[in-house]
């Protein structure tokens, strides 16, 4: 028996660790509905966990693994969705703190004002972000 | 050949194969390489070079 994959191999088996504590205190409590579908979820991700140990000891499979990984449009299409994930995020802070502006001057609401300074604080830390990483990879 | 060999003989996923006969994707230099020697042909004639060229340049005129 060899393990192909050991990161993935020892990631599981620590989850698993984890979620095998969890559940034995969740038995030492009252047995309620969260307790019941928290063990439930718990069984579920186990199953899934050992999928992942098995994956991670076929050769075939850690290779399929590797070439998922190393695919270079799977690379572009990964980079791509976390450039526009967060331009979404970006912009969405910047009318989030237009909004919270205007309806403050509209019903003059103290909470709408803080929570405007929080989007606008959110928004130029995303600009400040994208100022450096542009920097960064202008460089580079 | 098929696209499961092929894309076994460049180490990239079927899926890349595919986008790249629809034309939903154009390959890296690298890939590009790869393929040329797997079917024996150069990289200008696996990738229509001249003609793309041809229609950038009649796009440019219009």
């Amino acid at each position: 028996m060899k393990i192909y994959s050991k990161k993935n191999f020892f990631m599981c088996l620590v989850c698993i660790s984890m979620i095998v504590v969890g559940i034995t205190r969740s038995f030492s409590r009252d047995i309620t509905v969260f307790n019941l579908l928290n063990i439930l979820a718990s069984i579920t991700l186990i199953g899934y966990l050992i999928y992942g140990i098995k994956r991670s000891m076929s050769k075939k499979d850690h290779d399929e693994d590797v070439i998922e990984e190393m695919d270079e449009r799977n690379r572009y299409v990964k980079e791509k969705s976390r450039q526009m994930s967060f331009l979404i995020i970006e912009n969405t802070f910047g009318i989030m703190a237009i909004t919270c502006i205007l309806l403050t001057a509209v019903f003059g609401n103290q909470y709408l004002i803080i929570s405007g300074l929080i989007f606008f604080l959110l928004w130029a830390f995303s600009l400040v972000v994208n100022f450096f990483t542009f920097l960064y990879y202008d460089k580079n | 050949m098929t696209q499961q060999e092929l894309a076994k003989a460049v180490q990239v996923t079927s899926r890349t194969i595919i986008s790249i006969e629809n034309g939903q994707y154009n390959p890296s230099l690298m890939l590009a390489y790869k393929l040329s020697l797997i079917f024996d042909v150069s990289v200008e004639e696996l990738c229509c070079l001249e003609d793309n060229l041809k229609g950038e340049k009649k796009g440019g005129e219009l």
